[in-house]
């Protein structure tokens, strides 16, 4: 931990560097991907496909798929670190219930490290309604696991690509402002010295 | 049997997601929400790119000189489903253009209406949709 606040001080300021924005600034991954799936603030949409042996769930923002093998194969080796973690998939009666490790510690849930294991459970409690609850366990970060609980509701589709990368003037614009911000300051200050 | 299912997350989603309405970047990032502006011009161009569009004006000052600025609205997703097309407005409009100055002071802005000369005003979405009026 102590680490990883030295080196966020080594980095400097959010807007002093691009590689310091937010991961959604950077167009790397959003709240929306998880897991657990959290809202991504906006276009919080997801395709859920499913077969006998796996379940993949397409995330609008800021499109990605999470894959979940349900053929009862072991929790992937703890050398592999992912993003978005290793999923494994079972039923449990109409339960869909998906233990996720193995996370590299980029992608936090309120400053969670690699050591979060998720479990997330979908209850599908009518047409157009899944129960979504997860629970979260990181003991470098908290004393005891923690649970929520949202609901997905059916939409109108389709899901529509985001290639984010696309065209993200944004962080351009972002360097720009805060340089700017920094001119202006600089010049109060210095007609405040001169007079 | 392959089944598929199309869902969006509801609603409020709970206390613990504090997550405040935004675009894909802050809107106190790149623009000045003490800088507000009114820029009637004719649409040139419209980028229906991720993860923001972007919209250019011909703006013609006082003077007779015509500036471009670049205008940034929300997502295509986000377009489309309040029902805007690329082609909704087509290149040549004149209209009106309301949303706040970029932080560098270019000619760059976000914009939270287009009103058109019929007095129809257009929703653009993305990070100005924060602003309380």
């Amino acid at each position: 931990m102590a680490d990883r606040e030295e080196a966020a001080r080594l980095r400097g300021g959010r807007y002093d560097a691009i590689e310091n924005g937010s991961l959604g600034e950077r167009c790397l991954i959003m709240a929306g991907a998880g897991p657990p799936m959290m809202d991504a603030g906006y276009n919080s949409n997801y395709q859920i496909v499913q077969n006998r042996d796996y379940v993949m769930i397409l995330v609008e923002m800021i499109h990605d798929a999470r894959l979940i093998p349900l053929d009862g194969r072991e929790q992937a080796d703890s050398n592999v670190r992912q993003w978005m973690g290793t999923p494994r998939g079972h039923w449990e009666g109409d339960t869909l219930v998906v233990e996720t490790a193995n996370f590299n510690g980029k992608n936090p849930i309120f400053r969670s490290t690699e050591n979060k294991r998720v479990t997330e459970r979908f209850t599908r409690i009518d047409a157009e309604t899944i129960v979504y609850r997860f629970t979260i366990e990181d003991e470098t970060m908290w004393t005891r696991p923690w649970s929520a609980e949202l609901l997905l509701k059916e939409t109108i589709g389709p899901i529509f690509e985001h290639a984010c990368h696309e065209g993200n003037y944004g962080m351009a614009n972002t360097l720009a402002g805060a340089r700017m911000e920094e001119r202006l300051a600089t010049e109060a200050a210095a007609v405040q010295k001169k007079n | 049997m392959q089944t598929r299912m199309i869902v969006a997350i509801a609603g409020v989603a709970s206390a613990l997601c504090a997550i405040p309405v935004w675009a894909h970047h802050a809107f106190a990032a790149e623009f000045d929400v003490n800088r507000p502006l009114a820029l009637e011009g004719t649409l040139t161009r419209w980028e229906m790119i991720n993860p923001h569009s972007w919209f250019y004006i011909d703006v013609e000052g006082p003077d007779g000189e015509v500036e471009q600025w670049q205008i940034e609205g929300g997502s295509p997703n986000q377009l489309i489903r309040l029902g805007v097309m690329q082609y909704t407005v087509p290149v040549g409009t004149l209209l009106v253009v309301e949303g706040y100055h970029s932080k560098d002071r270019t000619n760059k802005a976000v914009g939270r209406n287009f009103t058109l000369a019929d007095g129809s005003r257009l929703f653009l979405g993305g990070s100005a949709a924060d602003i309380p009026q």
